[in-house]
């Protein structure tokens, strides 16, 4: 339950901009408009209204509270399709999702992991590519591990082999 | 200057924000030259120093050396008899209390399901490298999480500890971590030919004879 007292964000901006939230990439508003994207997902049309909104504020009302869930649900599938991939990608590179803690990884770039795909199982984790381990990040997010999933740093070395290299590997 | 442990140097100076991992060395362990072989070369201002840190100084003398200075040689004096001390019985008694605390942190890797961890140095010597912290569950080595722990040297902890306080402590040691992270496609395990690089990927389809192209599929 919260009210916005920023007349000029939408839910997508507010939700981003909460702390903790910083490995959430922008899902854009065609994508989750999409049926299509939405496939299987329980909802309520309220609730993708309060996303879908231009600007929030204290005249929206009530939210129904599980924006949060439904949002996180897309963004899994979002991360997946190639715009996703990309964005990963520059929030990678960026070093947005931390660094290994492992000192033999020299401070590897990491990617969120889910340890499940069900809601409410575990909160996310770090995947370290050298080491393919998963760590708990430093900075103390409480997103959900269902909100990357837990193919998601499969899905982005094998669409982006040239990100792995075979000294990285200890299987070859 | 009183003689109250509690206004000495050395709780003072393990109570500040930062030296958390540091124990309480004591006193007749200091006083005992033969516990402080070899450390003088180490250390600028020894004398003073040691005098710093078992409150012997007697004040206003014009001669010491600056404050800022002198407090250096003392902290670097102090880290180095806590890394000898912390491998006799009585350290080990002190640290397993803190480890038992969970004072020193948690494993960050996720299956070791927070498995308190030990203060461990990758060299014996000063100004090398920062502490880091070992698991005993996973038996790897990991940059602490808070990062005003890791501004300590790794020296002042020494290579050996972990190592030692097992040894003395068997019990303490934690069952080895079996689980192992699989990562998963779809729920499908990933065959290890996916790991290959693009360079490798073009290499085995270049070599495929023409006509009978069957590349890996990909998504």
């Amino acid at each position: 339950m919260s009210s916005s007292q920023n007349n000029n964000s939408s839910w997508i901006d507010w939700f981003l901009g909460i702390k903790g939230n910083q490995f959430l990439c922008r899902v854009p508003t065609d994508y989750v408009q999409d049926t299509f994207n939405q496939m299987g997902l329980e909802y309520f049309s309220e609730i993708l209204d309060v996303i879908l909104k231009p600007v929030i504020d204290s005249s929206s009302g009530l939210l129904y509270g599980d924006e949060k869930k439904w949002y996180g649900m897309i963004h899994a599938r979002y991360i997946r399709a190639e715009r996703g991939l990309i964005a990963m990608h520059r929030k990678y590179m960026r070093g947005d999702f931390g660094s290994c803690p492992n000192i033999s990884c020299d401070r590897q770039n990491t990617l969120p992991v889910g340890l499940s795909a069900v809601w409410g199982k575990s909160t996310v984790k770090i995947h370290c590519p050298r080491c393919k381990s998963n760590f708990h990040p430093k900075s103390d997010t409480q997103l959900d591990g269902a909100m990357f999933g837990p193919s998601f740093p499969d899905i982005f070395f094998s669409l982006l082999p040239n990100l792995t290299s075979p000294l990285d590997d200890p299987r070859t | 200057m009183t003689d109250s442990d509690e206004s000495s140097w050395i709780h003072w100076f393990c109570k500040q924000r930062g030296n958390e991992f540091f124990c309480e060395v004591d006193e007749e362990y200091i006083q005992d030259k033969f516990n402080l072989n070899f450390l003088d070369s180490n250390v600028k201002n020894y004398k003073c120093a040691l005098e710093v840190i078992l409150d012997l100084n007697p004040g206003s003398a014009s001669e010491d050396p600056a404050e800022p200075e002198l407090e250096a040689s003392a902290e670097k004096l102090y880290g180095l008899i806590h890394a000898r001390f912390i491998l006799t019985n009585r350290g080990i008694e002190l640290m397993l209390d803190k480890y038992n605390k969970g004072e020193f942190g948690t494993c960050p890797r996720a299956f070791c399901h927070s498995q308190p961890v030990l203060p461990i140095g990758l060299s014996d010597n000063p100004g090398e490298d920062m502490v880091r912290i070992y698991c005993p569950k996973c038996n790897d080595v990991y940059i602490p999480k808070a990062s005003r722990h890791s501004n300590l040297d790794g020296a002042f902890f020494g290579t050996g500890f972990p190592h030692m306080f097992f040894m003395e402590k068997p019990d303490a040691r934690p069952k080895r971590a079996k689980q192992k992270f699989v990562p998963r496609l779809y729920g499908f395990k990933i065959h290890p030919t996916a790991y290959r690089t693009a360079a490798e990927i073009q290499k085995d389809v270049t070599m495929t004879p023409v006509g009978e192209i069957d590349s890996p599929s990909h998504i």
